[in-house]
C-alpha cells in the first residue's frame, strides 16, 4: 500500500520517541541521494553497453551447484509481504533450481541508501533481485549495476504480448527494456458519493477534468454538504500525472527517453495552467492543502471519513487500506466512489493518457547461474496468475491482461469495481514518451523542487513565479547530476 | 514595619506561585505527547480516529502491547538491541576513559595532536562516514553479525573530551602522592580518578546507551537478517504495518523506548549531576 504513488505505506505515526534526534525520515532521504549519486554512480566506471551481450538464459539449470540460491531485497510489509511470501513459497514447489531469501528493507528511500552503500563494495553484496521504485530508474542504470530485463526478455525470446503496454512503456529507456513491471499503482479520484448527491451531484458520474472538479467543488461548498469540495495532497507524481494527461512531457529529450534529460520542460502554457488551477482550488477555499509526505500523509483520506472534503486524489494502492478501514464501521456515513484522475482543461483527456506508480523488478549483475535464476523468478513472479493473486492479495494492479480472466481476481473486482478504475486508466494509456512519465538521475530532486512549489502555492505564492522557481530548481539539479555522472 | 513583611511576603508566595504554573505548563507541553502516546496505544483503532480525541481510556486495551510484541517480533529485536548497545556502551566507556586518561596524566610525544585529531572526529557528520565503515566491514567479512554493529562505535571523540575535561580537574599533587605510594596507573585509575569522576561517567555512558538504542541507517545497511537486526528497524516494518493500527504502532514505540526511559528514571541523578559538574569546579 503507498503513502503516495511512490512509497509504500510507512511510518505512520512514528513519534518523536523513536525518531529521535539521531535521524530523520529528512535526513535519511537526502544523505540516500547523495550516496546515490556520490557513491553508486560516481565511483563506478563506465561500462559495455549491456543490451548486446548476451544474457545466460539456462545458466541456473546447468548449474552444478543446485538449487542457485539468490536473494530479492524487497520494500513490502504486512499483506504485501505476506503475499510475495506466498508467491515465492509457490514459486519453490513449482521448481527445484532455484531457492530465493527475501530480505525486506522497510522503504524504497531505505532500499536506494542500502543498496547505493553496498554497491559501494562491489557487486558481490548486492541482492540478485532488486524491487526499485519506479522514479529511481535512471539511477540505477547510471550506477551501471543491473542487466537489462530486455535482454533476458530477447534471449529467451520471451513474449511480451500480454503485459499492460503503459507498465513495460515505463520501464523503457533509449529503447532498452530495463526492468518488468511487479507492483504498480495509478492515481484515481477518491470521494463520498454521499455528499455528492448532497451538493446535488451525480454520485455514478465522477468530475472527469480538473474544469468539472472546480465545478463540483463549488457546489459541494456553495450547498453547504461539506466545508471543501476536496483535498489537494501536494504530491508531485499529481503535477506529473496531470502533465502526462494533457500529452505534454515533464523533462526535455523526450522525457529523458531518447537520451538523458538536461532540462525540464513542464513550465509550459500546460504548467502553468495546471497551477493556476492549483492555487485556485485553494485561494477560493475550495479545496484545502494537505501533506504529501510525513504524518500527515493520510489527511486527505481521512478528510473524506470524517466529511471535511468528500474528494481527493491519492495512490490506487491505497484502496485495500481504505476498504479495511471503511469496514471498521467508524466511517458509517461514507460511501465510497473511485473515479479516473481527471484530466486537465475542460475535456477528458484524448491523446494523453497517465504513468504507473510502484516499483519494478530489476536483475543485478552477478554470476550467470544468478542472472539467470533471478529471471526465472522475475518471469514466476509476473505469471497471469502470480499476478491476480498478488492484486488480490495487495491491491495493487495486475501487470497481466490475462489476468483478468483468473476467477478469483474477477471476483474481487466484481465485488469492488473500483479496482477497475486504475487498471482501465493504465490500459488505455498510449504508448508515447509524454504518457510514459519522465526519467531523470535527479528524479528526488525534482520531485522535491514540484512539491516545495506546490506547497508555496498553499501559502500564496503566485502560480507563475512558484512553477518559475521549481524550474530553476530542477535545472541546477539535472546540471549538477548530469555533472557528476 | 510587619505590613511591608507581609506583602514582601505576598510577592514571594505570587512569585512562587506564577513560577511553578510556567513550569508545570512546560512540563505538560513537554509530557502531552508521550501521554498521547500511551492512550492512543490503550484505544482501539475507531476511538483513534474519533473526534473529539479521546484524552482518557475508559477500556484500555492492554493486548494491543502483545499484539505489537508478537506481530514486530520486538523480542528478538529487543535482544538484538540489547546486545548491541551493551557492548559499544561498555566498550565506548572503556576506551574514552583509558584514552582520556592518557591525555591528562601521561606524557608522550604528539599528545596535543593526538588529542586534536580525537576532536576533529567530532566535525566529521555519520553520514559521511557510512561508506567507508561499510567498505571497512565488508573487509573484515563482518557483514550482518553482531561486531558490524559494534565494532564502528567502539571510539568515541566526544568521550574522550569529556572526561579528559572532568579528568583536568584532578590534582595533580594527589597523582604524585598515589605514585609514591607505590600506585599504578591502572589502578590509580580505576580506584581513584574512576570512582571520583563516576557521574560523567554515567551520564556519557547513558548518552552512549541513547545513540547506540536509537541508531537506524547503519544497522539497515550492514544487516540483512532478523536475527541481528535492531528494535528500530523492526519498529519501522512495524509502523509500515497500516494504515487502520494505529494502536499497535503505539504500542511497539512505546515497548521500543521502555529500556531508555527506564534508564533515564534510574540514573537521572548521576545525569544531573554529571551535566553540572564542570559548572562547580574551581
Amino acid at each position: 500500500m503507498g503513502d503516495d504513488d511512490r512509497e509504500p505505506l510507512s511510518a505512520v505515526g512514528i513519534s518523536a520517541l523513536t525518531d529521535g534526534p539521531a535521524f530523520t525520515r529528512r535526513d535519511l532521504l537526502r544523505s540516500a541521494a547523495a550516496v546515490g549519486v556520490g557513491a553508486g554512480v560516481g565511483l563506478l566506471l563506465p561500462g559495455v553497453a549491456e543490451a548486446k551481450s548476451k544474457f545466460p538464459i539456462g545458466a541456473a539449470t546447468r548449474s552444478k551447484s543446485k538449487p542457485v540460491s539468490i536473494t530479492m531485497w524487497h520494500s513490502m510489509t504486512e499483506a504485501n509481504l505476506q503475499t510475495l511470501q506466498k508467491l515465492t513459497d509457490q514459486f519453490h514447489r513449482s521448481q527445484k533450481n532455484v531457492r530465493v531469501n527475501l530480505v525486506g528493507q522497510n522503504s524504497y528511500t531505505d532500499t536506494l541508501t542500502a543498496y547505493t552503500t553496498a554497491l559501494s563494495a562491489g557487486t558481490s553484496k548486492l541482492p540478485d533481485v532488486l524491487q526499485w521504485e519506479t522514479s529511481l530508474i535512471q539511477l540505477l542504470i547510471d550506477s551501471q549495476s543491473v542487466v537489462p530485463v530486455g535482454s533476458a526478455v530477447a534471449a529467451d525470446h520471451y513474449s511480451l504480448g500480454d503485459y499492460v503496454p503503459s507498465m513495460l512503456n515505463y520501464f523503457r529507456v533509449n529503447g532498452t527494456l530495463w526492468a518488468m513491471p511487479f507492483n504498480i499503482s495509478s492515481q484515481v479520484l477518491y470521494y463520498d458519493q454521499n455528499v455528492l448527491v448532497k451538493a446535488g451531484l451525480d454520485p455514478t458520474k465522477p468530475p472527469t477534468t480538473l474544469n468539472g472538479l472546480r465545478t463540483a467543488a463549488k457546489k459541494i461548498v456553495s450547498s453547504g454538504a461539506a466545508k471543501y469540495g476536496m483535498s489537494l495532497k501536494g504530491a508531485p507524481a499529481t503535477f506529473e500525472l496531470f502533465m502526462s494527461l494533457g500529452n505534454k512531457t515533464v523533462v526535455n529529450h523526450s522525457n529523458g527517453r531518447k537520451g538523458r534529460a538536461t532540462a525540464v520542460t513542464f513550465d509550459d502554457a500546460l504548467g502553468r495552467s495546471i497551477f493556476s488551477w492549483w492555487s485556485g482550488m485553494l485561494n477560493d477555499k475550495l479545496a484545502q492543502e494537505t501533506a504529501p509526505t510525513g504524518t500527515g500523509v493520510y489527511d486527505n483520506l481521512l478528510a473524506i471519513g470524517s466529511g471535511i472534503a468528500p474528494m481527493t486524489l491519492d495512490t490506487s494502492a491505497a484502496l485495500g487500506t481504505i476498504l479495511v478501514v471503511l469496514t471498521q464501521k467508524q466511517y458509517a456515513n461514507v460511501k465510497l466512489g473511485v473515479g479516473p484522475i481527471p484530466s486537465p482543461g475542460s475535456k477528458p483527456a484524448k491523446s494523453g493518457g497517465v504513468f504507473i506508480g510502484g516499483a519494478g523488478l530489476y536483475i543485478v549483475k552477478k554470476s550467470a547461474a544468478h542472472q539467470d535464476a533471478a529471471w526465472q523468478f522475475i518471469k514466476f513472479l509476473t505469471s497471469p496468475d502470480q499476478q491476480a493473486t498478488w492484486a488480490v492479495g495487495t491491491g495493487y494492479v495486475p501487470v497481466r491482461k490475462a489476468s483478468l480472466s483468473n476467477p478469483t481476481l474477477s471476483k474481487a473486482w466484481n465485488s469492488v469495481p473500483g479496482y477497475r478504475v486504475p487498471y482501465q486508466q493504465l490500459l488505455s494509456s498510449p504508448v508515447n514518451p509524454a504518457c510514459a512519465g519522465y526519467v531523470s538521475g535527479a528524479a528526488n530532486q525534482i520531485d522535491t523542487a514540484i512539491q516545495n512549489a506546490l506547497a508555496a502555492l498553499a501559502n500564496g505564492t503566485p502560480a507563475k513565479q512558484a512553477l518559475n522557481e521549481a524550474a530553476s530548481a530542477a535545472n541546477s539539479a539535472i546540471r549538477s547530476y548530469n555533472q557528476r555522472v | 514595619m510587619p505590613a511591608t513583611e507581609a506583602s514582601a511576603r505576598r510577592t514571594r508566595h505570587l512569585r512562587l506561585v506564577v513560577r511553578y504554573a510556567v513550569l508545570i505548563g512546560a512540563a505538560a507541553i513537554v509530557l502531552f505527547p508521550i501521554y498521547i502516546t500511551i492512550v492512543d496505544a490503550l484505544l482501539t483503532p475507531q476511538q483513534i480516529t474519533h473526534r473529539p480525541p479521546t484524552l482518557f481510556p475508559t477500556d484500555p486495551q492492554w493486548n494491543t502491547f502483545v499484539t505489537a510484541f508478537r506481530q514486530g517480533s520486538l523480542g528478538i529485536y529487543l535482544r538484538n538491541s540489547a546486545i548491541v548497545t551493551f557492548a559499544v556502551v561498555a566498550l565506548e566507556v572503556t576506551t574514552s576513559v583509558l584514552a582520556a586518561y592518557a591525555f591528562v596524566f601521561l606524557k608522550f610525544p604528539a599528545r596535543k595532536i593526538l588529542f586534536f585529531a580525537c576532536l576533529a572526529t567530532l566535525m566529521v557528520p555519520g553520514e559521511a562516514t557510512l561508506i567507508p565503515n561499510y567498505q571497512t566491514i565488508n573487509g573484515l567479512g563482518l557483514l550482518n553479525t553482531f561486531p558490524s554493529l559494534i565494532l564502528p562505535f567502539v571510539a568515541s571523540g566526544i568521550g574522550i573530551f569529556l572526561f579528559r575535561q572532568a579528568f583536568l580537574g584532578f590534582p595533580p599533587e594527589l597523582r604524585d602522592a598515589a605514585q609514591l605510594d607505590g600506585c599504578g596507573h591502572l589502578k590509580f585509575l580505576f580506584r581513584i580518578v574512576a570512582p571520583i569522576n563516576r557521574s560523567v561517567i554515567a551520564a556519557f555512558a547513558l548518552f552512549a546507551f541513547l545513540s547506540a538504542w536509537n541508531q537506524y541507517l547503519w544497522p539497515l545497511v550492514v544487516t540483512q537478517t532478523d536475527s541481528v537486526r535492531t528494535v528500530q528497524i523492526g519498529l519501522r516494518q512495524l509502523s509500515g504495518a497500516n494504515f487502520s493500527q494505529f494502536n499497535v504502532v503505539f504500542a511497539g514505540t512505546i515497548l521500543a523506548a521502555l529500556p531508555i526511559a527506564i534508564l533515564l528514571l534510574l540514573f537521572q541523578r548521576q545525569l544531573v549531576a554529571g551535566l553540572t559538574a564542570g559548572a562547580v569546579k574551581g
